[in-house]
Formats: C-alpha cells, structure tokens, sequence
C-alpha cells in the first residue's frame, strides 16, 4: 500500500490535484482511497459528486451518543467502515475527517481523531487500498495537520504550489514541518507540483525553490478551462473531459508520482534566504506588469 | 517582601511536582464559600479528580459538578454546554454563588467562557451570581491559582459595607480541606472571641453574604501569608490594613497572633484569657512532661505548604525542642521571603516547591525519627520507618471529626496526642 | 501476599483481609458513575501500578500528576512516582515535544527504572505532539512505552478504554522486538489476565491458578499483576492466555505474532442468560474445558472440574439445609452472580425481583430500552427454569420497594455488588446478604465462591439484623438507594450533563 500527501497553500489546487490524480491511478487498475483532512469537508467532492458525504467525526458523534444494547457494552456502539468511506467515481473510496463550523472547536484535533478512528476500525487492512491519498487543509499549522506525516501513515508528501510569493512562503514552512517529521521517521518529501495559479507563470522560479528544498518538481500543470468547468460540475477532468491534454497530463503526473522513489528530508528557507527569493519574484512581477508603487 | 510579578511568570517546574495546577488552587478557594458550588468545565477526569480529593476530605461537602465535556466536544468546541451545567446546578442546588472555572482542554480550543459568564447573568431563571474564573492548568500552578481566585471575589464585595464594624476583621488564607481545619476555625474564633474581637469573613470558609460583607471589617488578618494579594487589592480598595501572622501552631505563635491583632486594632491583649488558656496548655503537658523529656531533640522533616509549614517548624522547634532537619515547602506564597526569614537558623534545610524524587532523598540522608506531611508522604515514612504525623494538604487517608485542633491553645493536646501516641504505640521488636 | 506466593500456592481458600473492605470502601465512593466517572488517566495509571520498576510520566501539566495520584480505585492510598512534563501555557502553543524528550532522560537520570510509560493528558492530545516518535528519539537504555489516549466516539462506554489503550501499548510496544524464534515456548503455560487491579489482586486468583495445576498446566504469568518488563517480554512463552474479550487487540497481536491461542472467560454469544460468563460451577466447567481443549487435554480438563466441583459441593451440601427453599428478594441488574448461585445451587427460591440499572452508577442512561427489556426476560427465564416466579419491579422507588418487600416477605434480600443499602433493608427488618463480605466475586475465578456465597447467605439468616444502624440517620434519596438527597443530586446533575445533555 502506497500512502501519500498533498499539502499547499489554501486555494492552491490540492483537491482539485488529489482528486484527479486519485481518478487516473484507479483508471489503471489500481485500488485508490482518498482521505480529505479538512473541516470543511469538500476535498473529495470531485470524485462523489454534489452529494456531501457524511464526514467520520460527524458519524463518530452520533454513534457516540446512543444508548447501548447489551452485547455493546463490552465494545461500545460499532461504527461500520461504510459509514465513514463512501465509493466515488470508478469506486475511489473517499473520506471526509469533518471538523467543527469555522470560529469553534479544534479542526487539529479533528484529523488526529478521525485518522486514529480509520485505523481502529482497520479501514487499510480491511479495504487494501493500493494507494491512499491525504489531502490536508492549507498548512501544517499544527500536530493536527501534521498526523499524516507521522510513521506509518503517509509514505511521501507531495506540496502544491504556485509561483506566488505567498503560496511559496507556505510551501516553505510546510518544508519545515517536513523535515521535523522526517527526522523522526515521519514521511519525507516527495517532490513539488507547480500548479499555475495567480499573477505569474514562473516555472524556473518553482524549480529554483524545489532545488533549495533540496527536492524535484514532479509535476507541473498549466491553467487550463477543462478543470475550472469540471470544479463547477464537482468532478474531474479525467471524467467529465476524458480526453484532453490536462486529462492527460493529470495521468501522467499520477504514474510519475505512484513510481516516484526520489524523497528527501527538505532543507527549508532561511528567513533571509525567503526574502531574496520574495525580492525576485517581485521584480518579475514588474517586469511583467509594469512599475508601480515606490520600490524597487 | 517579594515582588508579586516575580511568580507570576512559572519558573522551573518539578518533574514530580509538590502540588497540583491552579484549577486545584481556584477550586480550594471558590469551595470554601459554603453556599457556593463549582462548575468545572471540563471532561470527566479533572472532575472526578477533584471530586474524589474532595470527597475523600469530607463525605458530606463537596460542591463540584461539570460540564459533561466528552472527547469528541474537544473537536467542536462546547461552551453551550458550561452553560446547561450552571442552569442544571443552579436549579437543583440553588446556590447562593457559582464559580465557573474551564480545564486545559476547553481552554486550548478556545470555548469562550466570558460570554457564557454574561449569557448566564443575563438568565432570569439563573438566580446564583456567576463568577467565571479562568483556570486552565497549564496556566500557573496551584498557589497562583488560589491567590487569584481569592482576588477575583473583590468584584462582588459591597462597597456600601465599607463602614467599618469596630474590632471586626477577616481571616484569609484560611482552607477548609485541610486536615482539621473545621476544629481549627473554630479554635480561631474562639480565642478572637477571647480577647473581643468578631470575625466578620473568613475568606475562605463562609457564606457568601459574608464575602460580599468583607468590606466591614476593620483588619485583615494573613495566615501565613496565603491570599496576602487579595489583603492588599481590599487595602487598596477599601482602605482595610491588614497583618500577616503565622498559622497559629503553638503557644508563642497563638499569643503573638492575639498580641497582633490587638495591637493593629488598638487594643489591650485580654491577660487574664490569656493566663487561664496558659494554665489549661500546662495541664497537658504535665501529662505527658517524661515522653517530652524523652522527645526533645528528636529529628523530624516537615512537608506543607509555606502558610502552615513554616507556623509548625516554629512550633516544633522552639516549644518541643525538634531538631527540624528539613522543611520542604510545597508551594510557595507571595509572603514566603518574610516567612523564610524567620525561621532563619531554626531549620537545618529549607526546599521551597522541590521534585519530589529530589525531596525525598534529601530527607532520607537527613536521617529523621518522625515526618510532618500530607497523604502523599505516607510511603516515605514507611520506607523511613518513622510515624507520619498528617497536618498538610492533602490528607485524604485520615478522618478528622473531632473538635481537637492543630491551630490555637487547644491544639497543644491535640498535638501532644498525635506526637506522644505515634511513637508510643508503636511495635518494636525487644 | 507476594506473587511468588501465590504462583506456589496450591490452595484455594479465599480469607476476606482488610484490604478487601478497603476496595468496598473506595467502591461504595458515588464516583464511578454516579455523580462522576474516572478519567482514562485514572485507568492507565491503575495498569501502570501493577507493573514493577515503572514510573509513569505524564504529559501534560503539574494538575495531572499531582490529581491523578489519587486514583478512583484506590482512593486513600495514592500512586507514588507520577512524574510529569509540567506543561505550559508555551507548550500548548509550541508544542511540548522537546520537553517530553527531556523528561525522559531526567526520568531515566533519577529513578533508573526498567520502564518509563508516557500517558498522554488532554493537554498534550490537543496539542497534538507526535509522541510516539519518542520512543526512537530517546536514548535511555531502558524501554518506553507511550500510551496516547486519543478517544472521540464510545467514550461513555465505562473507563475500560483506558485500561484496553495502555494494556494494548504496553504489550504491542515491549514486544514489538521481540521475534517468534527468539522465544522458547511452553506448550504446557498459560497466561492469565487479570480485569481489575485492586491492591493484592492476585489473591482472587488462587483458586484458578490452582485448578490450572491441577489439570497439569502451569501460568506463566498474571497480566497485569506486579509484571516486570521481563515477564512482559515473556508473555509469548505461553501456548495460550485466557482474556476476558478477544477482542483486546492485543489479543490479537499476539495471535498473529505468535500463534498465541486464547481462552475468553465472555465468550461470544455474550449475555445470552443470566447464567452467561464464568460464574457458578458450570461456568467455571465451561472455563476448564475450554482450556482443555485449546491445550488438547480435554481428559484431564473434565476430570480436575469433576474433581474440583464434587469438592465444592460436597463442602455446599453442609450449608444446603439452612437455605432450601428459603424466599429471597434479589436486586440485580445486568449479571447475574451470587444471586443466581444461591437459587441454582442453593434451592433458593426468588420472591421478588428488583431490577435497578441506577444502582452503583447511572447505567440506566447508558442502556437502551430493548437492553433492559432482554435483562428482565433473561431474569424471568432464569428463574422460571429454577422453579420460581417473582414479582418483577424496575427502577423502583423506595417506597414502592418497601411495599413489594413487605407483600412478599422475603426471608433474605440479595443486594448487588455494587450497592451501598444493605443497612436499609436490614432497618426495615429483611435479613440481607452483606454484599461487602463477597467483596471482588466477579474477579475471583473457581468453584469456591459459590460456596463462599452460601456461607454468607446462611450467615446473613443467622444472624440478627443491625436493627439501629448509624446509616439509617441519613436521609435516603427515593430514586437513588444508597445516596443521600444531597448526593443523589449530585449523581442527577452528572447525569443531566454526561447523558443527556450531549
């Protein structure tokens, strides 16, 4: 069993990456499990469709508050696998963690449980996926978005970004977050997927970035209308545009990834470093749009 | 005398700790107000926890319910539910106060408290006044959170109360789960009573009328220095001076405990109550004088807290001739610098808040025939082969129903009791 | 009694000790889900005192290990060396990680023990710190096992969890090293885990261990009971364990590890009648042959139970006449125990069946409609086929229990384990069985205790009743028997709260 993470930036086109690259890797036969690890539960909407998915915490809860019939004191109320994972598309098993509404709560706390809950329930063995994907809200911002990084969960990280300052100022510390895990036998970096998003379509500037990490970039998908409609129609290109070149681009990346044994312990960004490298995009991005404002 | 902010921040915490979190102070404070209850908002495990040191006290007062938080609430937050406990308390217990205080797991989601504080005051149906305290352990530690909850009772103090009642005066730092405590006050008012003195509050160890009526009082009487920062905000607020005095252990540190009080609300020391109290402490000593002969020089540690554990190194030392080989304080108070002065030279060596571990084997080199402590201690003692004496926080392994004082001019044959007895029934092989 | 003692004792003579009346003390306490419920750190440092030259560290702040030492099963008599990593207000944010790491090796530094296990706190789940990882990081030269007690669902189900989450670590963590090869098995051993730990628990085990050396078997050890890591290490010697659920999944572990069989004292189907489980001598029959079969001495196994059981009772019969076809009134819930030995074996006959699913905790909350409903058929069927016919009342109150009491004039009441009113009913005139004096039936295994049970129910007769008990001076809740009002408040707000409010 293959298990890896995307993380990125929010808005950066984890989902819509994951989910696309879940299609191909089941178009080719293999058994694909997608776990979204974001509160607002819509990382596998892609691949289920408009219908939302009742998420495991949620499920959790509600078991948790029925009363109990004898044979269930010794165990306590069972939840049953397909409560929680629900086939989409070409029978990709999708999970949504689920988390509290924004302003309350602990979504952290949330993916810790929900992983912890996945695993006791034996949802790996039981299902044997060949790959199972995590897809993890925006950034490693606690030990909560960080469970899939511990041993024994994801076997590589994948980070999505742009060649926007911010995006990549978050693919940094998401570097660093990374590379403490890996030194504690958590998961490695896998590579980089630039994902062209934003003010500027700088691919040296990613390969630049991913050198430093002391990584690859893997992938590298241009904007492309196919995907924003399919997004509208909650699915992905591989299904609702089969035959297109970013179809085809999405299937290539995903057997690039699934055979990718390159991984290392990054080597995130100094402080400084970040801000020369924010000093350059900069004078791209004049360069591009002309001066304004009153730096260099 | 220390600066407050110099404890304010935690400094080096023990591995194996003398005492426990600011939920435990707080809680010790907010209890002690006898028509009051506690709503912890909190998962079942602190409460119970607190429930059971409680309990273990006194089977009959222990005035702590929850909040019901179960684990999952730690994912979607549940300040609704502080809410449906203090409704739910207030209903059936009808108290005349609650004090809300959150554990480390809903403070750490962020479940906020002050609004359900304001929801619940502005509920018609809820009749207690609410007080929310924030009391997350990993806030500070025990003494911090009792002086704090302490001052937090200023807020509701009647400023209407402010004319002073002439030889009136409060009692703070005054626990009611200490081992004895009940038979103690009532000793302490006894002899206030004794030299024409009232006592207006005892903070805390009282009904909540007389906290709000705090203000009358015209001296606030420190024990040990315990809750001296809630004396200076009443100083500050409500312009009543205040003394710190040792726990009353002892002959000397009861008669200079009356001798204070009079002498800071001018007034002559009753010599005559003295006397007949005097004479009463000589019949019992008479009783036992050939095991005090025998007794004097005996090598003891002592485990408390710094309000009752300097007060009884005193006593030990200077009335029945202890040798105190080692005075380890549990915790400390913002009085403890002045405390520690005057024991200077009485005590061999003085730990303040030790690790436990470290405790322990200082003791043990020490080399000891007795050991003053709490519950905690009981396995040293064993290991020492030595009689427990139990006077500290917490005692939950001895009943204590009788009117037989630590504190006061009664405590001498209580003392004398637990001393004298502890060796002399002791089995020894011939 | 030392554990070497009772592994060498071939007696199965249980003597009530002090410290049995100490466990009904802590027991009789509203706390264990009446008016509170222990945490799942009480439950984890309960296994933890059952292991030797251990210490506990705890990961989370001062509060938790200075609160924790008073543990809801032992009450006044507190765990010593609970260490902690004193988290703070800067560990919630920055995680506590590091200061796990130190702790350990200051742990190691002072106490130089075999084993440092890591609790985790609330405080620390939240955080969330990677603390498994700790175990590689560390570098003491002695083992550590890290218990994260993460739970969302289920967690009203008892405090079992905990006691399962630490067990499961511990075993799966200490052997996770320890290859099938480099163990030399015992075919003829046997492991025996124990369910609760109360101070000298292995005592409730002689008759077992006993009977197990009769049948030509020997233990290998009692899990947990006083267990160094080395008898940890050594769990896979024996051909198979007895465990109270399959289930565990340590249980499981060692299956597929080792090969290890297993022997379930609550076999599936679970809670098929009141005669279900362990308990009385076909109980204890079923237990023997089980184990005979997994070891292939069915043989033996038959003849050390028909042994064993004619002893009992031949040493029953002498009590038989002071109880055949005396009247009882048993208050019950879910299980059936000594109440049901002294009608199947006994010739006692039930008057009155009183079902109260309140009694010792708030299990009515807990239970759903159809749970209770099979409860009181299971206790119908069950005295149907021993000749008797009760009256059934459920969740009475006092008063209404008084009147069925007085209607049907019981000879003895058989209070449940877990109740605190023995003294009521003997105010109100009713011999009752003192169910103190049967402290820890549940967890003693063999065919005594239902000659133990009989003694006391013949005692109880013989004895007059304590007609002014000090108890009676209390007020006594309606709903709550055994509660005062101020505590049976206490338990409804807990109730309203945990329950029903969620």
């Amino acid at each position: 069993m293959r298990q890896i993470a995307f993380y990125g930036k929010g808005g950066i086109g984890k989902s819509t990456i994951g989910t696309n690259i879940a299609a191909a890797l089941s178009e080719n036969g293999l058994s694909v499990m997608m776990i979204g690890c974001d509160p607002k539960a819509d990382c596998t909407r892609n691949l289920t469709g408009e219908v939302q998915i009742p998420t495991v915490l949620d499920v959790s809860r509600d078991k948790g508050i029925e009363r109990l019939g004898l044979e269930e004191l010794v165990e306590g109320k069972e939840i049953e696998l397909g409560e929680v994972i629900h086939k989409g598309y070409r029978g990709i098993y999708c999970a949504e963690c689920g988390g509290p509404r924004p302003g309350f709560g602990c979504a952290g706390r949330g993916v810790i449980v929900a992983i912890d809950l996945l695993k006791r329930l034996k949802a790996f063995e039981e299902l044997k996926p060949d790959v199972v994907i995590y897809d993890v809200l925006g950034d490693v911002v606690c030990g909560g978005f960080a469970m899939p990084l511990r041993k024994g969960l994801a076997d590589e990280v994948y980070i999505v970004t742009s060649a926007d300052y911010l995006a990549l100022y978050a693919a940094n510390n998401i570097c660093r977050g990374i590379s403490a895990f890996a030194n504690k036998g958590g998961s490695p970096l896998g590579g980089i997927i630039y994902n062209v998003r934003g003010m500027l379509d700088e691919a040296d500037v990613v390969y630049d970035f991913a050198e430093k990490f002391g990584s690859q970039v893997i992938g590298h998908i241009p904007n492309a209308h196919e995907i924003a409609e399919a997004e509208i129609d909650a699915n992905t290109v591989i299904e609702y545009d089969s035959n297109t070149d970013i179809a085809n681009l999405f299937r290539d990346l995903a057997m690039r990834i699934y055979n990718n044994k390159l991984t290392s312990a990054p080597n995130p960004l100094a402080p400084e470093e970040m801000m020369m490298a924010g000093k350059e995009i900069r004078r791209r991005m004049k360069e591009k749009y002309g001066k304004r404002g009153n730096h260099e | 005398m220390a600066e407050e902010t110099e404890y304010e921040e935690q400094e080096h915490l023990s591995l194996d700790p003398t005492q426990g979190c600011q939920l435990i102070g707080a809680f010790r404070a907010f209890h002690g107000i006898k028509d009051g209850y506690v709503v912890l908002h909190s998962p079942p495990g602190c409460h119970s926890g607190m429930l059971l040191l409680r309990t273990l006290c006194d089977n009959a007062d222990a005035r702590i319910a929850f909040s019901g938080i179960h684990p999952r609430d730690f994912i979607y937050g549940a300040e609704h539910k502080a809410l449906i406990a203090l409704k739910k308390v207030d209903e059936t217990f009808k108290p005349a106060f609650i004090a809300l205080l959150d554990a480390c797991a809903p403070a750490i989601v962020g479940d906020d408290l002050d609004a359900v504080e304001v929801k619940a005051r502005e509920d018609a149906e809820i009749k207690s006044k609410i007080l929310y305290f924030s009391a997350a352990g990993f806030h500070k530690n025990m003494w911090l959170g009792y002086e704090s909850a302490l001052v937090s009772l200023v807020k509701f103090m009647d400023t209407n109360e402010s004319l002073k009642a002439k030889d009136s005066v409060n009692l703070i730092g005054f626990k009611d789960d200490g081992f004895k405590s009940v038979a103690d006050l009532t000793e302490i008012k006894r002899l206030l009573n004794g030299v024409g003195v009232k006592v207006n509050a005892v903070l805390t160890a009282d009904e909540f009328k007389q906290i709000v009526a705090a203000p009358k009082a015209s001296l606030n009487i420190v024990l040990g220095g315990d809750g001296v920062k809630l004396a200076k905000v009443m100083n500050k607020q409500f312009e009543i001076p205040y003394v710190v005095v040792d726990y009353p252990y002892g002959v000397s540190a009861t008669e200079r405990f009356l001798e204070r009080v009079c002498e800071e609300l001018d007034k002559e020391v009753d010599e005559i109550f003295l006397s007949q109290e005097r004479a009463r402490v000589k019949e019992s000593v008479e009783k036992v004088q050939f095991y005090l002969h025998g007794f004097y020089g005996l090598s003891c540690a002592i485990i408390g807290d710094t309000a009752k554990g300097i007060g009884l190194a005193k006593f030990l030392s200077s009335e029945l001739g202890f040798d105190v080989k080692v005075l380890a304080l549990t915790n400390k108070n913002f009085w403890l610098e002045e405390n520690l002065k005057g024991i200077s030279g009485l005590v061999q060596e003085v730990l303040v808040e030790p690790d436990r571990f470290e405790m322990e084997r200082c003791i043990a080199n020490a080399g000891i025939q007795m050991l003053f402590g709490s519950t905690f201690d009981k396995r040293l003692a064993n290991v020492e082969r030595v009689p427990l004496i139990r006077f500290s926080y917490p005692t939950i392994d001895n009943v204590a129903l009788t009117d037989t004082p630590y504190a006061g001019f009664r405590s001498i044959p209580t003392w004398l009791e637990s001393i004298v007895n502890s060796l002399v029934s002791r089995y020894y092989e011939v | 009694m030392g554990k070497e003692e009772i592994m060498n004792d071939n007696s199965f003579n249980y003597t009530l000790s002090p410290e049995d009346f100490m466990v009904s003390s802590v027991w009789s306490l509203p706390i264990h889900g009446r008016a509170a419920l222990g945490g799942k750190i009480s439950c984890a440092t309960t296994i933890a005192t059952s292991l030797k030259n251990t210490v506990v560290l705890v990961h989370g702040p001062i509060g938790c290990a200075f609160q924790r030492r008073i543990n809801p099963c032992r009450g006044w008599n507190p765990i010593y060396d609970m260490t902690c990593t004193a988290l703070t207000e800067a560990e919630t944010v920055f995680g506590g990680y590091d200061k796990l790491l130190g702790a350990i090796e200051e742990v190691y530094d002072k106490y130089k023990p075999e084993l440092i296990l890591v609790i985790s706190t609330d405080v620390s789940d939240q955080i969330g710190d990677y603390m498994e990882a700790v175990r590689e990081e560390s570098k003491v030269p002695c083992d550590v096992v890290v218990s994260t007690l993460v739970s969302c669902e289920q967690d009203s189900v008892f405090t079992k969890r905990g006691v399962s989450i630490v067990r499961n670590a511990l075993i799966t963590q200490l052997l996770e090293t320890v290859d099938k090869d480099e163990i030399e098995e015992d075919e003829k051993s046997l492991n025996i885990t124990t369910l609760v730990q109360f101070p000298d628990e292995g005592r409730r085990y002689r008759e077992l261990h006993s009977l197990i050396r009769k049948m030509g078997l020997h233990v290998n050890g009692f899990y947990f009971y006083n267990n160094s890591v080395r008898d940890i290490k050594s769990m896979p010697r024996a051909f198979a364990s007895v465990v109270h659920y399959a289930s565990e999944p340590w249980t499981e572990f060692l299956e597929k590890k080792y090969g290890m069989k297993y022997i379930e004292l609550y076999p599936e189907p679970r809670f098929s009648s009141i005669e279900y489980g362990p308990y009385g001598f076909e109980g204890v029959d079923r237990l023997l042959m089980d184990i005979g079969k997994v070891y292939g001495i069915e043989g033996e196994a038959e003849e050390v139970a028909k042994r064993s059981r004619r002893e009992a009772e031949e040493a029953l019969s002498s009590h038989l006449p002071a109880l055949k076809g005396k009247s009882i009134s048993v208050v019950g819930s879910y299980t059936g125990g000594y109440a049901a030995d002294l009608v199947r074996y006994c010739g006692m006959k039930c008057k009155l069946l009183v079902l109260k699913f309140r009694t010792g905790t708030n299990f009515d909350m807990l239970l759903n409609e159809a749970a209770k409903e099979r409860t009181a058929e299971m206790w119908h069927d069950f005295f149907l086929k021993y000749d008797s016919d009760p009256e059934i009342l459920v969740e009475p109150t006092l008063e209404q229990e008084l009147k069925a009491l007085k209607r049907t004039k019981p000879d003895l009441i058989v209070p449940p384990a877990l109740g605190t009113s023995a003294w009521w009913y003997e105010k109100q005139g009713f011999k009752t069985l003192i169910p103190n004096r049967l402290s820890g039936y549940f967890f003693r295994l063999g065919y005594w205790t239902v000659v133990d049970a009989a003694i006391e129910a013949r005692r109880a007769l013989e004895r007059p009743c304590s007609s002014e008990p000090l108890l009676s001076l209390l007020d006594q809740d309606e709903e709550y028997g055994g509660l005062t009002k101020y505590w049976a408040n206490n338990a409804r707000v807990f109730r309203h709260v945990w329950y029903e409010e969620v």
